[in-house]
């Protein structure tokens, strides 16, 4: 089939109407501005306005709802929180869209979540309310126990000013007696049937002429229509969206032409063998934490820490890699494991390690036309260890100042066999201390020569100071970091105050017997 | 009041919040003619407007007009008091972030392309932005503030030991999640109608009819809730208002302004910085013969509400402890930033903390528990026999202190004594991870500083079905207000919550109102509105007494029913038609002024406060001394609401304002280059406290006592601000943990970050 016969092809199959099902209801809408958010079509177009506006940057959580989509991987509907501020609504094609205002029933009987947040006194000024609200039924559509633990993981990405938190932690706690029959009227079938039809639609295409701009945005189902587009125009590729949304909230810049990679099957898989794991370009984070958590325990509460639950369903592994970041988390994890990229330019394959695709700040390995369509993380071998710290501000829901990513292994001696190390937040990118893992080698892991070891981060990085960090508490970091690594290593943990760890710590004090009248 | 009010009611628009109906500014339904507002900020911090070109904008596409000073019919000024906040810079840029020019768009879209076509060329000058800056350029903006009592420089001189020191004190930005908003509707004639998320709707009137020139009876403001103030929509809120109003006057239509976070941070004002220096001399107890403060305090670019604030710190910076020796400064510095402002405390916690750490520095001196040297300071308790007359360093004789027993109470109930012993003792073999606890107490003075502020004013209509409408000037930003003051005038009637409808505040139905701001909603608006409701209730009784041949004490009103003593029994809806028949007024206005207070503004002393707030916290924290990373472990809360009106709701305003507090003094730092940029200008770069950062073992209790000796509304007390200084435990908590590491004082400056506690090793 020629360019040309593929191209009327696939011209005939397009839709530039995106159908979509909003509380219950399915939407057609004619072709909108590619970058009209989904929040603010629901607030201006709507007129629903319980989905509110706290930062446009998917930070405060006052936006969230809850959409249902087709998940290729598990072949089943995927109901998730997101922040509706930075999707775009074309990326909606196809799902299903719970707002607050479509959680009470017809008759306005409340939710049983929103009767536990009124019953808990769990709302003041009741801004951020009904993004808590929404998080609270995602999490309770996943029909788990939560625990005070997860709790504080599904509300990461909700901020509230007036509450403290207590009443909405114990909102939750108490939606964990309702009883699961009630919990199964939530869904209604035909949000799924609707979904499920829609896997089938022809691909949606839209242009929109705007002002004095003319703006695009394309949705293939296949690979081979990504390669294609890629060939002959210059489209911004769009996954996730939880940094181009921002490009556009924020940065107000006029972006022309959107190619998303949500609904390319092919993109959509993760697979493992006995070697290790292969992401496709449109898996999201909280796919591949769910999948990998188990092999890679450091990665797991990487994973849980890098954003909020909304963040995790939007953003993709592939895309936070591809976009560069040099403060981005995965990425220095990535390194230190050893995983590749593998390329895709029209169908031609190029597989590099994942550490020479970053260049220079903004600057990576891409050729024109190509795109980055898989990453692979090799697995762990018998002796190896995997641990990644993260520095932030703020425990939860944080970029870092420095993180930090080991791969090591000892020798029957003690002595280090392997010491693939790398850090986000010290460079211009996410960048190996190669200098650092050389002269590691061979090292009697109980006398680590802590002098050496910082002339060595010292030759491999120059990190900057800004509003996260200063540079000295940087190279601090760095070192600190390893310390922390090897005591692991060498059986002496020296305990991380997050997430679970903190508990262990505790446990030894007066605090868990502290009991009060 | 014979009822004991105690029923912890819902919020009165809980279920509305949940359902996603509750209705913000930027939610009202709107005509399509409505048009919106985007706004041109300066991207220096100092300098003249050589020239700006803004005939691009114009011209493009969906754009209806640009507005700047040149526009304004009346004053450019949107500040409370002192005339000096320009509402469009002219000729001279103060901030980076200052408004310039508004573009009026048909939508918002247009006018973001539009807005980059502006263009404005700068003769910029070398700005000053932090304290230490101005403090070189001595750019003070009025005569130091001071206070004192006794004789400092003798009893220095005659001090047993003494101990000097400096904490430097972070700002904090209000973080309300809903950002500043006005919408204006223009009427008939010169009528404007403004909807606005503001704590002082009254303010707004005064500023918008002085920017359009009118009387005050043409403007009508409205505020049906917001989405959190804190103190950030006092005085702030102004601007957006005062900018729709110009823009709606101009163009005739309506027109709406919703700043977006990254503009609402970089525009409006924060908690004053304070770099505190403290000399104290004290004898071998602790107890302290002398104590001298200087605070230097970072105002921004204009005076804003800096001089109550820079007041209410010097009113603060003896905390609960009784200073026969003291002597307080407070220097008010200008700087090329924004305006700082009001926030929950109001400078009080600034002075509070300093005290507390002149306190844990004498504590650290004497190698001893700091909670020895609290207890030798504090003023006596008011139950103390032969109790001598302790007076504040402003004069005011403290008549109501329990924070003795109260902290002798929490001391029990929390386990501190042994916990800080079990600590001490896991910290000597403990190497990289590190405990602390402490406890430190608050006293917060309730009134506001300025006489005139303490009024307000309440509306209560029956109508004839028996359901009742209530309006009074406070605003209800989520602290539960509304909720409050619906159950006092329920129960002055006898009757549910729910039969009586709160409504929105409004300038046309209570006039003259005074901000709801320092802690005082309740209190203020309560007793007005129980005052209105009791007129129509004697109204009531005395018409049916007479109807029934009795007297008007036989006349009981309980449990939605009206009881004649041994004559007859009816509804509350019943009794209301009868009065209607027999041409009873069913309207009543309630006023209330604060008893008993005065002040001297020139002297800064009298008796400015009705009453104290008391309370105290313990808090406990672990420190991984390798990276500076920590957390609040546990933290147990005695305070004291007097006899609360609503248990759930007063628990609410301890919880959130303990960890606002936290947040202040841990992780939120507001960060300005050298050019006065603000880097911290967005959630992704400032951080609030979320969930996990919450203790999960927190206990909070209320101090049981005989509620508020001052006759409030109900014997309460009010709670808005108190429980924010609470959260100074955690910080000594800190301290605690890091003198483990070290022989030398921490010298710990707030707010407490991983880097900072890393670093104060």
């Amino acid at each position: 089939m020629s360019v040309l016969t593929s191209f009327r092809k696939k011209f005939i199959e397009m839709r530039e109407d995106i159908i979509l099902m909003l509380n219950g209801e399915i939407e057609r809408i004619p072709p909108v501005k590619s970058d009209l958010t989904l929040m603010n079509w629901l607030r201006n177009n709507k007129n629903l306005t319980g989905t509110k506006e706290g930062c446009a940057e998917g930070d405060c959580g006052a936006c969230t709802l809850v959409i249902g989509r087709y998940d290729y991987s598990s072949k089943a509907v995927a109901w998730r929180a997101v922040n509706s501020c930075i999707l775009f609504l074309p990326m909606l094609d196809g799902c299903s869209v719970r707002t607050v205002e479509g959680l009470a029933s017809n008759t306005g009987e409340l939710h049983p979540v929103q009767t536990a947040f009124v019953e808990n006194h769990a709302s003041q000024c009741g801004f951020c309310t009904p993004g808590f609200v929404m998080s609270l039924y995602a999490g309770w559509c996943k029909n788990r126990n939560l625990d005070n633990a997860a709790i504080d993981d599904l509300f990461a990405g909700n901020l509230c000013r007036c509450t403290g938190y207590r009443p909405i932690k114990q909102a939750a706690f108490h939606t964990n007696d309702i009883p699961v029959k009630e919990r199964d009227t939530l869904f209604r079938d035909e949000e799924e049937k609707f979904i499920i039809e829609n896997v089938a639609r022809e691909d949606l295409s839209l242009q929109v002429k705007h002002l004095d701009r003319q703006i695009r945005f394309d949705a293939p189902r296949r690979l081979q229509n990504v390669q294609e587009i890629l060939h002959t125009h210059t489209p911004l590729i769009l996954s996730g969206g939880t940094d181009i949304g921002l490009w556009v909230t924020k940065k107000h810049m006029e972006l022309d032409h959107f190619l998303y990679l949500g609904n390319v099957e092919a993109l959509n898989q993760l697979d493992e063998d006995d070697e290790g794991f292969v992401i496709g370009a449109a898996i999201t984070h909280e796919g591949a934490m769910q999948k990998m958590g188990a092999h890679f325990e450091a990665l797991q509460e990487l994973w849980r820490r890098f954003g909020s639950e909304q963040v995790r369903a939007s953003g993709t592994v592939v895309g936070n890699i591809a976009n560069g970041s040099p403060i981005a988390d995965i990425s220095p994890a990535f390194i230190a494991l050893g995983a590749s990229l593998t390329l895709n330019a029209r169908g031609k394959i190029r597989v590099i390690p994942i550490g020479s695709f970053f260049i220079a700040y903004g600057e990576q390995d891409l050729q024109e036309g190509e795109f980055v369509q898989s990453v692979y993380i090799p697995k762990l071998k018998d002796n190896e260890v995997f641990q990644s710290f993260k520095i932030s501000r703020r425990f939860d829901q944080d970029i870092s100042a420095v993180m930090g990513a080991f791969l090591l292994s000892v020798d029957n001696d003690g002595n280090l066999q392997k010491a693939e190390i790398a850090y986000g937040g010290m460079a211009a990118i996410p960048k190996a201390a190669s200098t650092l893992s050389k002269f590691l080698m061979g090292q009697d892991i109980e006398n680590l020569p802590l002098a050496e070891c910082r002339k060595a981060i010292q030759a491999d990085f120059q990190p900057i100071s800004d509003v996260r960090a200063s540079r000295e508490y940087r190279y601090d970091m760095a070192l600190n970091l390893l310390v922390k690594a090897i005591n692991n290593l060498a059986g002496k943990p020296i305990s991380y105050l997050a997430g679970a760890d903190i508990q262990q710590v505790i446990s030894t004090s007066f605090v868990a017997e502290h009991k009060h009248g | 009041m014979a009822e004991q009010i105690n029923t912890p009611d819902f919020h009165d628009s809980a279920k509305l919040h949940v359902t996603g109906r509750a209705t913000y500014v930027d939610d009202i339904a709107v005509p399509s003619s409505c048009l919106h507002i985007l706004l041109g900020l300066s991207n220096i911090a100092y300098g003249e407007i050589a020239k700006m070109a803004l005939q691009d904008v114009k011209n493009s596409p969906g754009i209806v007009d640009v507005i700047s000073a040149k526009d304004i019919p009346g004053k450019n000024d949107s500040s409370p008091i002192f005339g000096d906040d320009p509402i469009f810079a002219e000729n001279e840029v103060l901030y980076n972030g200052q408004v310039i020019f508004a573009v009026i768009a048909e939508s918002l879209e247009s006018a973001k392309a539009a807005i980059k076509k502006a263009k404005i060329e700068y003769l910029e000058k070398p700005p000053i932005i932090t304290l230490e800056q101005a403090k070189l350029e001595k750019t003070l903006l009025c005569a130091p503030k001071t206070m004192s009592q006794g004789d400092f420089t003798t009893s220095i001189k005659h001090s047993t030991h003494i101990v000097e020191g400096e904490i430097s004190i972070g700002g904090q930005e209000h973080f309300y999640l809903e950002g500043q908003a006005a919408l204006a509707l223009p009427k008939e004639g010169r009528d404007i109608q403004i909807y606005v998320s503001s704590q002082h709707p009254t303010e707004v009137q005064h500023k918008v009819a002085d920017v359009l020139g009118l009387p005050l009876h043409n403007v009508t403001i409205e505020v049906r809730r917001m989405g959190g103030a804190f103190g950030g929509k006092e005085s702030q809120a102004n601007l957006p208002a005062c900018i729709v109003a110009i823009a709606a006057h101009k163009t005739g239509r309506p027109c709406k302004l919703v700043y977006d976070r990254d503009d609402d941070m970089r525009i409006t004002g924060k908690r004053h910085d304070f770099i505190t220096s403290y000399k104290v001399g004290f004898d071998e107890n602790g107890l302290i013969q002398a104590l001298q403060f200087q605070h230097d305090m970072r105002c921004g670019m204009s005076m804003d509400l800096s001089s109550a604030i820079a007041e209410r710190a010097l009113m603060h910076s003896e905390n609960s402890y009784y200073i026969q020796n003291i002597e307080i400064v407070a220097n008010l510095y200008k700087t090329n930033t924004p305006s700082n402002t009001a926030f929950r405390g109001f400078g009080g916690p600034q002075g509070m903390l300093a005290m507390e750490r002149v306190i844990d520095h004498i504590a650290h001196f004497l190698k001893c528990d700091p909670v020895i040297i609290r207890k030798i300071n504090f003023y006596a308790d008011h139950q103390t026999p032969n109790r001598q007359e302790q007076h504040t360093p402003y004069g005011q004789v403290v008549t109501d202190c329990i924070i003795n027993e109260l902290v002798d109470t929490l001391e029990q109930t929390s386990g501190y004594k042994n916990r800080r012993q079990e600590i001490e003792n896991f910290n000597k073999i403990s190497k990289n991870i590190k405990r602390g606890i402490a406890l430190t107490p608050v006293k917060f003075g309730i009134s506001f500083n300025k006489l005139m502020l303490n009024q307000a004013g309440a509306l209560v209509h029956v109508y004839s079905d028996g359901s009742v409408y209530l309006n009074h000037g406070g605003t209800e930003m989520g602290q539960g207000l509304f909720t409050k003051v619906r159950k006092i005038v329920a129960d002055t009637f006898g009757i549910e919550s729910a039969s009586v409808k709160i409504s929105a505040t409004d300038t046309n139905k209570v006039p003259n109102t005074s901000a709801t701001a320092a802690s005082s909603g309740t209190d203020l608006n309560g007793m007005a509105a129980y005052f209105a409701a009791t007129q129509i209730k004697d109204r009531m009784a005395t018409h049916l007494a007479e109807l029934y041949q009795c007297e008007a004490s036989d006349v009981g009103f309980s449990d939605g029913k009206i009881i004649i003593f041994n004559k007859a029994q009816m509804t509350f809806s019943q009794a209301a038609e009868k009065c209607w028949i027999g041409r009873v007024s069913l309207s009543s206005t309630g006023f209330y002024k604060t008893p008993e207070i005065h002040w001297d503004p020139d002297k800064r002393k009298g008796r400015p406060f009705y009453y104290f707030v008391y309370g105290a916290a313990v808090s406990e924290i672990i420190l991984d001394t390798l990276t500076g990373e920590s957390r609040v472990v546990c933290v147990d809360i005695l305070h004291d609401v007097g006899r609360s009106i609503n248990p759930a709701i007063d628990r609410g305003q301890i919880e959130g304002g303990f960890v606002q507090g936290l947040g202040w003094l841990s992780m939120e730092e507001l960060v300005y280059a050298d050019n006065g940029t603000l880097m911290t200008h967005s959630p992704a770069t400032y951080k609030i406290p979320t969930c996990s950062d919450v203790p999960n073992n927190w206990n909070i209790a209320f101090y049981e006592g005989q509620g508020n000796l001052a006759e409030t509304i109900n014997r309460s007390k009010a709670v808005g601000e108190p429980p924010f200084m609470l959260a100074m435990s955690a910080f000594f908590a800190y301290s605690h943990a890091l003198m483990s590491l070290q022989s030398q004082y921490p010298n710990l400056d707030s707010p407490a970050t991983a880097e900072r506690l890393y670093f104060a090793q």
